[in-house]
């Protein structure tokens, strides 16, 4: 008698030949060091269910300080997340409260027939266990209604009154434009519903169950977005600023595919109360017209961007270490009261920066000589320099500015760290049990760092160890000056 | 064996009494969440004849690779994931489901439906016994649960009608006297346990995959055929 197994092998040899199986071709991977010409898009993404709040705001202005950074002459854009459970829970809640069916109540909301507060309203009431969230989810997910037009339009109006350049862009129409490219990823598996991008040791999941994944859906927005804000031929450079691992998976993929350009995530930075997350939703966290209407009691409304990227660029970060999330970066205080007082003495922060600036121009000015020299030989050096600098920020490359924007200090001076506890409105017994966590190391106090920020700051710095300086190498330092500042957004 | 060349007689109360016996029935397993998981990596979402036997080797090779912790494993009602791994290779692995290395493996999820009375056609008659799998169409992970689990279900009541502790035995004879491999749709399935009381019925049920039929199969072995 012929062993089992061994039939069984005969046969998966006689079939092997002729079968459809093939194995899945591994990515084409870009080489590191191809060059093309490159269209920079900053992208974020947020849920416009509610109205932005403080944590999105810092995110925006991750992006925002990026942007110009990287001197791109594009918006930041926002992809609005208005598919997948939550929007779907919002869209069942507002059907139900208004009596309506699904498909009406989207495209009504598409159409923006209802209020913000509606909105609102429905996405907070949203509920994930709704027997009818399934099919909400593949309805949304194969429309492409965008159901929050109303607070996207209600977002866009708050956050250019507040000196931002945005452009909100609805992913339900962005997917449905890129999912096709994900759907011919991988011919074996195109049409089974089920589509995986294996690199390496990894196993990237895009689609499930005929649906696109979260980073599925990063990906196709990324697709849609390249083709339509590149220029034909000119693949996009893409920075994708969210600290969630979908993100961080989509724009690796997106990159791995090759035809579309690359793609890369950084990391944000949320906001907390005590070491807690603030979410909007349940509104702990300051809303984007609350944060305005206050802030505007003291301060020019439309400098509260300048006010948020100081406070990006100084206020300390608290990181757990070891923390398996990248997204636990935050800026941490006791309340919301302490957040507004903080972000109001960026504003005051960012004027004494630019008053230190024309300082150092001023003091400069009266020591312009025959030669350029300084006491300090580190100093001597960095001057010795100044003609190469100067030309090097004529080509300032993309790494070394998202390099430096991933960069954390940390903060070890034991009084450093009693002042910025005291400045997250601490007090008491609170305070010290936060001051011993940081001693201990337990958390850690950093500061996000920044390209321009830095030579700016070394500038002011050995300013006055300058003995003397050259015209030629006074006229080069405030060009430096006046592109770093550019760089930054302190114009 | 299909419906048609069949007089399938069976009420809804016969079938309701046989699926509570079928699931009363514990035959010496223990309704425990086990420590092992039968990963089942797919290349290709395609079903086919080399599919099946391919898997069919790759399970049984996997089974006799630690015959004790396959004991073990279909004890606890043989948690069976039907996935895929970095590089898309096609492989049976038999491993601890707290292993950070079987991590890697992702659970499939497809949507596309298939008759399982597609692909068995061409599968060799082996002599041990009948498996009769349900030929409700469905996806090729639900396919592959429900065949895996009914070749357990073949191997651990053939080791029981041994009366011996001699799993790696029973094993051993699936292995080198096989099984021949026919479907049936739920009906004849029950009405085939109807006429015949020692067909050992396989039930799904954990139900977390929707699309795996509530009877996934059954066993004749072959001297009570």
């Amino acid at each position: 008698m012929t062993i089992f197994i061994e039939r069984l092998r005969e046969i998966k040899s006689q079939t092997e030949s002729d079968n459809s199986y093939s194995k899945s071709s591994e990515p084409i991977v870009k080489p590191e060091n191809e060059s093309f010409p490159k269209t920079l898009i900053v992208l974020t993404g947020v849920t416009l269910g509610k109205e932005l709040h403080a944590g999105h705001i810092l995110l925006l202005t991750v992006a925002d300080l990026i942007n110009s950074g990287l001197g791109s002459e594009n918006s930041v854009f926002i992809l609005n997340n208005n598919t997948g459970p939550r929007p779907a829970g919002a869209l069942l809640a507002l059907s139900k409260s208004k009596d309506l069916g699904i498909e009406q109540a989207a495209t009504l909301m598409d159409n923006g027939q209802f209020s913000v507060q509606e909105v609102q309203d429905a996405y907070r009431s949203r509920s994930l266990s709704d027997e009818d969230i399934d099919s909400t989810i593949d309805f949304l997910d194969q429309s492409d209604l965008d159901i929050f037009s109303v607070m996207s339009t209600a977002v866009a109006s708050s956050l250019t009154r507040a000196g931002y350049d945005i452009e909100i862009l609805s992913e339900s129409k962005s997917i449905k434009e890129g999912e096709k490219v994900i759907e011919s990823i991988d011919p074996v598996w195109q049409g089974s519903g089920f589509i995986a991008h294996s690199s390496k040791n990894a196993l990237r999941i895009l689609q499930k169950g005929g649906h696109l994944t979260a980073t599925g859906k990063g990906v196709a927005s990324m697709v849609s977005i390249a083709n339509k804000f590149a220029p034909f031929g000119v693949k996009p450079f893409i920075i994708y600023v969210d600290s969630s691992p979908d993100t961080f998976d989509s724009t690796f993929t997106f990159s791995a595919l090759g035809d579309f350009g690359e793609a890369i995530a950084i990391p944000g930075s949320g906001v907390s109360f005590n070491g807690k997350i603030a979410s909007g939703t349940k509104g702990e966290a300051l809303t984007i017209s609350q944060i305005l209407d206050q802030y505007s009691k003291s301060c020019p409304a439309n400098s509260i961007s300048l006010a948020f990227r100081h406070f990006v660029l100084t206020s300390p970060i608290m990181i757990i270490p070891k923390a398996i999330n990248i997204g636990e970066m935050l800026f941490d205080f006791k309340d919301n009261d302490s957040f507004l007082r903080a972000l109001i003495a960026s504003y005051d922060g960012a004027l004494k920066f630019k008053v230190s600036i024309e300082h150092v121009i001023e003091n400069l000015k009266g020591k312009i000589g025959e030669t350029t020299n300084s006491s300090n030989p580190k100093t001597q050096k960095w001057l010795d320099f100044i003609p190469q600098k100067a030309k090097a920020l004529e080509s300032i490359k993309i790494d070394q500015v998202l390099g430096a924007s991933k960069t954390l200090k940390p903060i070890t001076s034991p009084g450093e760290i009693v002042r910025a506890v005291k400045n997250q409105g601490f007090t008491g017994f609170q305070a010290i049990s936060k001051i011993q966590e940081y001693l201990k190391g337990q958390k850690t106090l950093t500061t996000r760092g920044n390209y321009f920020k830095s030579i700016v700051d070394s500038i002011i710095s050995t300013e006055t160890d300058i003995i003397e300086v050259s015209t030629n190498d006074f006229k080069l330092i405030l060009n430096i000056i006046e592109v770093c500042l550019r760089r930054m957004g302190y114009e | 064996m299909s419906k048609e060349t069949k007089n399938i007689s069976i009420s809804e109360e016969e079938k309701e009494f046989l699926l509570t016996e079928a699931w009363e029935n514990k035959k010496d397993k223990v309704d425990i969440d086990g420590s092992l998981a039968l990963y089942v990596s797919v290349a290709s979402p395609n079903p086919n004849l080399f599919l099946t036997s391919s898997i069919t080797i790759q399970m049984l090779e996997a089974l006799s690779a630690s015959p004790q912790q396959a004991e073990e494993w279909s004890r606890t009602w043989g948690r069976v994931v039907v996935c895929i791994k970095p590089g898309f290779e096609q492989m049976c692995l038999l491993g601890e489901i707290s292993d950070p290395k079987n991590k890697l493996f992702i659970p499939l999820k497809t949507k596309q439906k298939f008759a399982p009375t597609e692909i068995i056609g061409g599968f060799p008659n082996g002599d041990l016994a009948q498996i009769v799998i349900n030929s409700q169409p469905t996806t090729i992970e639900a396919f592959l649960i429900s065949y895996v689990h009914i070749v357990d279900e073949l191997i651990w009541e053939h080791f029981r009608s041994s009366g011996s502790s001699d799993y790696p035995g029973a094993l051993q004879s699936v292995i080198s006297s096989g099984f021949s491999l026919v479907s049936a749709c739920e009906d004849e399935i029950l009405f085939q346990k109807k006429g015949n009381p020692l067909m050992s019925l396989r039930l799904y049920g954990s139900m977390v995959n929707k699309d795996v039929p509530r009877v996934m199969g059954g066993i004749i072995f072959k001297g009570a055929l």
